[in-house]
């Protein structure tokens, strides 16, 4: 008997839950396996015990890791029946700020009824703003009633514990620096290690395009290289924790010693092989902000009295507010956390990094370039993630703040994907994309602006003329084929955004869209953003189009289906 | 048709009374061979509609193969054939020349499309039969359509359109996805409760917190800067220490500790805001 967790995850949570369930599945006795979903090649392929935890990102969309899975089993051709074997739990994980909460888990709970599966207990619909977060969430309305319905399923009490050690997840072996003997180690010491797909590209220029008295810095950063792109497509970079940080972590483990020492970690599955050094700083996400199994492993090592008293404190069960001011509401890290328990964290053995943290992921970012306008060159738009909680550190973004330090000459690991599908003819285009969602546009108007036929309209959407509106120094040009139309919310008492000028300009709107065949593009955050625009847009059909609010629905639904009008939000 | 074999998952061999009972075992071992990753099972035919099986359940049927004679065919065995078998699974019979036409009549109403006679008459799937029978009849091949009889697609209703602007963008596929046509729209597995958000005051944390405003993990609007003011003046007003464990870190602190927000140090230390990454 095998209990399968299949995971969609974006940004790690999806994975770290099922990593929670894996362990938690492991001290009970019930054998388990972990995968993503996408190692799911056919529907066949499904088990009989399933554990699904799936995220929803950007727009309601699945995460990457699951899209294919997603095709799979959304196919009008799997028969009613398909799945009437298998019994399963789901839990969903998303944030009820944006307004397609949690659609991927509520969408798979509906297919997986249709195709015959039967549910082992009800799902649980975690919430990013449940007052104690997502753990919070899972473990007050599903955690214990998963495991005692699954229990009862299979035919025997499960009662998973949290205080046993369980295997680490690899094994380590260190490799001494004076072998001689073995060329291959010894070049690859040497060479800077290049994960497969990526490219190491230098940067040109870092410049802040935001005001120095703006709040926020948004920062325009130049890549030097012939990697192949199309406006629309997205740089994914791979970003390095701060050193200090690698510095402390390494102090507090006792291994600082031993920063630049290569070693092997193994196990069934794969081997890597790094330096100490490279292991905090490239692969390693050791700043992200732990959660609750984070917690639960610490006491695994933890011997000194008050240490051992304060984290199974923080672990119980009625205690979540306290474990949530503590760690998630102020944003503190891993590493922070492990300062505040330094005798714990000088007893946790090496290989067990791999268990306390996840490892980096890539972040990506429009390119906001054209490589028609801009050869050998790749240009992006950067706003850095930087703000103040209790603690008196800043909390910064990995990613933003790594390129924001860049110097010029440095190379960073750089990938390109295709995302944004914006169709260059001679249609005219209507771009919405306030604030770094102007982006892709910003090259894409550039480009298109080479031929005088291609009528272009944009709405940008910013705080202040004269602190934050980056886009005009390089569209507001004679040579340029634009129509601007800006929305600066904080210049005047009122708050003006893009769908207030939206409205205001439907007339045009309108002409373009029944005149012309004018396609609609938005780019933004997934938040406010995409509910708006489509309320003016459709405000504007009533207004313009003189339809009734049921057509003007029909309307933009139909735009959207035929790609007339595509969005491209993130989360 | 190695490709067919090699490729189920699972088959199912009907076979009948005359049935030489040694011959099953050995042509289990045969079809084994052929059909590596299969789970082959076996039923009687006289048991096969009581049986009751699931719907799709099988990659290929084998009907009447291991029978000296081609049995009798009629309309409900094939209509359960064709029940069991997946989408795009296969049925392989035998049947005798002078019955192919009502035969073939047979699989087109029970829904099989592509029903092909093959030429193979040394198969090992016939090699149970007597001579005569296979001078007399031919393999058949039916494959089951990718669409399952009976399954409603949901018609788009547009009407007709105000501007009949729309147009369909064909030449502008995405290379990189499957033929959307394929899938359901999603959309649609939604109802209206499904489509509204929960309502975040009702949340029940299980103590007696208060409604506090929070600011989103990459809050770009203030609201992060505005709440973290609030927070260190109200943390500058307690200047004493309530608790003695000052040095200790904010996992120990009390709530009005004037050191919060710093990393432990050593007592009597001198502490300092660190300046890590003060970009």
């Amino acid at each position: 008997m095998l209990l399968e967790i299949l995971f969609g995850s974006q940004t790690g949570t999806a994975e770290d839950v099922s990593e929670r369930f894996s362990s938690m599945a492991q001290s009970t006795g019930v054998e388990c396996r972990v995968q993503s979903l996408d190692s799911i090649k056919s529907i066949e392929d499904l088990g009989t015990h399933i554990l699904f935890i799936v995220s929803t990102t950007g727009d309601g969309e699945e995460p990457e890791n699951m899209r294919h899975f997603w095709r799979l089993i959304m196919r009008r051709s799997v028969s009613p029946g398909t799945l009437s074997h298998i019994h399963y739990g789901l839990i969903g994980l998303g944030d009820s700020t944006y307004p397609k909460f949690n659609y991927v888990a509520k969408k798979l709970s509906k297919r997986l009824h249709q195709l015959g599966a039967q549910s082992i207990c009800e799902r649980v619909l975690a919430d990013e703003q449940h007052p104690h977060g997502i753990d919070g969430c899972v473990d007050q309305t599903f955690t214990g009633i998963f495991w005692q319905a699954f229990g009862e399923l299979i035919g025997r009490e499960l009662k998973p514990r949290i205080d046993q050690r369980l295997p680490s997840k690899y094994q380590i072996q260190w490799i001494d620096n004076t072998e001689q003997d073995l060329p291959s180690l010894q070049s690859s010491v040497n060479t800077p290690k290049i994960p497969p797909g990526y490219s190491s590209i230098p940067l040109i220029s870092n410049t802040r395009v935001t005001s120095d008295d703006h709040w926020q810095d948004v920062r325009l950063l130049e890549f030097d290289t012939d990697l192949p792109y199309k406006c629309g497509d997205v740089a994914v970079i791979l970003p390095q924790c701060p050193l200090p940080v690698v510095s402390l972590l390494a102090e507090l483990l006792n291994v600082q010693n031993k920063l630049h020492q290569k070693f092997i970690a193994s196990n069934d599955v794969s081997t890597l092989s790094m330096t100490v050094l490279e292991l905090f700083r490239d692969y390693l996400h050791i700043t992200r902000v732990p959660s609750r199994s984070f917690f639960e492993k610490l006491v695994w090592f933890s011997e000194d009295e008050r240490e051992r008293e304060r984290l199974l404190e923080f672990l119980e069960a009625g205690n979540m507010d306290d474990l949530y001011t503590y760690c998630h509401r102020p944003r503190r890290t891993s590493v922070e956390v492990l300062q505040d328990f330094p005798h714990t964290t000088s007893r946790i053995p090496f290989e067990y990094v791999f268990d306390l943290f996840s490892s980096i992921r890539p972040r990506s970012f429009s390119i906001a370039s054209s490589p028609k306008i801009h050869p050998n060159r790749i240009q992006l738009l950067v706003a850095i993630v930087r703000y103040k909680t209790i603690i008196a550190l800043y909390r910064e973004g990995l990613c933003s703040n790594y390129l924001c330090q860049l110097q010029p000459g440095t190379h960073i690991l750089m990938r390109i994907a295709t995302s944004f599908n914006l169709i260059d003819d001679n249609r005219p285009a209507i771009m919405i994309g306030p604030g770094t969602g102007v982006a892709p546009f910003r090259g894409w108007i550039l480009e298109r602006s080479l031929n005088n036929e291609k009528l272009n309209m944009l709405f940008f959407g910013c705080r202040y003329r004269n602190k934050d509106a980056y886009v005009e120094k390089d569209l507001l040009k004679d040579t340029i084929n634009l129509i601007y139309i800006p929305a600066y919310s904080r210049d005047q008492e009122d708050k003006i955004y893009v769908q207030h000028k939206i409205i205001e300009y439907g007339h045009l709107i309108w002409e373009w869209i029944l005149h012309k065949q004018a396609r609609i593009y938005l780019a933004g955050s997934a938040k406010q953003v995409p509910e708006q625009v489509s309320d003016a847009l459709k405000t504007v059909f009533i207004n313009n189009g003189h339809m009734t609010n049921e057509q003007a629905d029909d309307y933009l639904q139909e735009l959207e289906r035929t790609k007339q009008y595509q969005r491209e939000t993130w989360s | 048709m190695d490709e067919i074999f090699a490729r189920a998952k699972s088959i199912l061999v009907i076979w009948a009374d005359d049935v030489d009972p040694e011959n099953l075992p050995v042509f289990q071992e045969t079809l084994q061979t052929k059909a590596k990753q299969a789970n082959i099972a076996f039923e009687n035919v006289q048991m096969l509609l009581d049986s009751r099986r699931a719907t799709s359940s099988f990659d290929i049927i084998l009907f009447g193969l291991v029978s000296k004679r081609d049995p009798p065919t009629n309309a409900d065995l094939f209509n359960e054939f064709f029940r069991l078998l997946r989408p795009n699974g296969y049925l392989i019979t035998h049947i005798e020349h002078t019955t192919q036409s009502q035969a073939v009549d047979h699989f087109k109403m029970c829904g099989f499309t592509s029903c092909n006679p093959l030429d193979t008459n040394s198969s090992f799937l016939i090699e149970n039969k007597d001579d005569d029978v296979k001078k007399l009849g031919s393999l058949w091949l039916c494959q089951k359509p990718s669409f399952d009889v009976g399954y409603s697609v949901p018609l788009r209703n547009r009407g007709n359109s105000q501007t009949g602007q729309v147009s369909s963008t064909n030449e502008t596929k995405k290379t990189w996805t499957m033929d959307d046509d394929d899938l359901i729209d999603t959309n649609d597995l939604l109802d209206d409760n499904d489509r509204k958000k929960p309502d975040v005051k009702n949340y029940d944390c299980g103590t007696s917190s208060t409604g506090v405003r929070k600011a989103c993990k990459n809050c770009s609007c203030g609201l992060a800067q505005e709440l973290e003011q609030e927070e260190h003046a109200a943390a500058k007003e307690t200047v004493k220490s309530a608790c003695g464990s000052c040095y200790l870190g904010d996992a120990f602190r009390c709530a009005g500790c004037p050191k919060r927000g710093l990393p432990p140090f050593k007592p009597g230390e001198r502490v300092t805001v660190p300046n890590m990454s003060d970009v």
